[in-house]
């Protein structure tokens, strides 16, 4: 009881900051049609991308986008140590984990309902897409990616090779996650469901990296 | 150096020129790959040294994060050094083999893809230790990252199997019948250099924890002349 009531004051917390400042949301999200305008720019609008390809810049886009502001929302825990307070907290610590993993879900959740319409109206060319599949496949990758994210950001939170260290652990980390949500969505842009096969890659990954670093937490929490 | 540490490296230098004769004289050219065949023993030899090296470093990790005591750390960092240099060995001989005989440097086959994606992760490795100024928070973060790694090179090695099966494969690498001179001097390369890697272990770690004493030294020495120097000033 007193985990969750910590983990909701938690991911308030997040919350209120970025609906005060709403810094990280705009920086991201420009960053993000940035993206979107240069992919278009250098894949020449017009001509339709298969679907494999568009599937894969997506969440190519997604991923830079929902980094970019893992980096920055690690910032500002950073600043003037707030971080160790959170680990004052009279709980588990994996608490500061999960909120984490919370409060960026829900932003990078908001962010996609802007970006992928804009996505698709630039570069998509699937004409019957699966919708279901296609949401499903959206929140559950985006909880895989976000889970190893949040778990990379404490490990990186003090050093100082951070901005060019998070991208050379976290891709290379989030391989299974990336085959399995593009060939998922591939799949659902040309109207089918995908195979099951990547659904349980998808659904694996995201246990797996929910779990360990729940369990691994209490080693790297420790100032 | 202690007489028993002299008989391992000696053996060690022994076995590795035997394994040169093995390798390049004993055994046959293949049927259809002639000589370039010979690129195997090292290049499959380097392959178990550097999975290895990486299942070594994120066991003695875990057991460092258990027990706390630096030289299971000390070890750990010393083989995931080791390891990324193998695995570089691994790429460069393999993409050398692969335009031998598939007439290309790269494919995406599974076993590539995962060791390169396994080449990015020990990358950042000391990357993450080195930019990390508190050891013992070094230590930590890079054992739990080495931990997270290795668990996770099962489902990548998997997930990209099952990507190119799903999509058209133009080249596939035949499983090859051996003569059983072939098969000797493969795993007698294994052998030696699994020997090579314990040597090579055994040296770094010592390296490595000398470069530990050497910085426990330094800061010894600072707070030393911050007194001095304060009472100079006063």
């Amino acid at each position: 009881m007193r985990f969750l009531r910590t983990l909701f004051a938690m991911v308030g917390k997040d919350l209120r900051i970025e609906w005060r400042t709403r810094q990280l949301f705009i920086s991201s999200l420009s960053f993000a049609l940035l993206l979107v305008f240069l992919m278009g720019l250098v894949l020449e609008t017009g001509a339709a991308l298969a679907s494999f390809s568009e599937a894969g810049l997506l969440w190519l886009l997604i991923m830079m986008a929902g980094l970019f502001s893992l980096n920055r929302q690690d910032d500002k825990e950073r600043y003037e140590g707030a971080i160790y307070g959170a680990y004052l907290a009279p709980v588990d610590r994996s608490v500061v984990f999960y909120a984490r993993v919370i409060s960026h879900l829900l932003f990078v959740l908001v962010m996609e309902v802007i970006l992928v319409p804009l996505y698709s109206a630039v570069l998509g060319g699937a004409a019957q897409v699966s919708w279901a599949g296609f949401v499903l496949v959206l929140l559950l990758g985006t909880i895989g990616f976000v889970a190893v994210g949040a778990m990379l950001t404490s490990l990186s939170l003090t050093s100082s090779l951070r901005e060019i260290l998070m991208p050379l652990m976290l891709f290379p980390l989030a391989v299974p996650l990336l085959l399995g949500t593009v060939e998922v969505t591939s799949a659902t842009l040309t109207g089918g469901n995908g195979a099951v096969i990547w659904w349980a890659v998808i659904a694996a990954y995201d246990v797996l990296f929910l779990v360990l670093p729940g369990l691994l937490y209490d080693f790297i929490a420790e100032v | 150096m202690k007489k028993w540490q002299w008989a391992l490296v000696s053996l060690v230098g022994v076995g590795m020129i035997v394994s040169q004769y093995l390798d390049f004289i004993a055994s046959p050219p293949e049927a259809q790959m002639g000589n370039v065949v010979r690129i195997m023993y090292f290049h499959v030899a380097s392959a178990v040294v550097a999975f290895t090296a990486f299942g070594v470093t994120a066991l003695f990790g875990i057991i460092f994060l258990i027990r706390k005591k630096w030289l299971w750390d000390q070890i750990a960092r010393g083989s995931a050094e080791i390891g990324l240099v193998y695995t570089t060995f691994v790429l460069i001989s393999g993409s050398i083999w692969g335009d031998a005989v598939w007439n290309t440097w790269w494919t995406w086959d599974p076993t590539l893809t995962t060791t390169l994606i396994l080449w990015f992760l020990y990358l950042a490795y000391p990357l993450l230790r080195a930019s990390i100024t508190d050891r013992e928070r070094a230590a930590k973060v890079a054992s739990v990252f080495g931990f997270i790694a290795v668990i996770d090179v099962p489902l990548i090695h998997q997930s990209v199997t099952w990507w190119r099966g799903i999509h058209p494969n133009v080249i596939t690498a035949q499983g090859f019948n051996m003569p059983p001179s072939m098969v000797v001097a493969l795993l007698f390369s294994f052998v030696v250099f699994l020997g090579l890697y314990a040597v090579l272990l055994w040296i770094n770690t010592q390296l490595v924890r000398d470069r530990d004493t050497l910085n426990d030294l330094r800061e010894q020495a600072r707070s030393v002349l911050a007194k001095y120097d304060e009472r100079i000033g006063s």
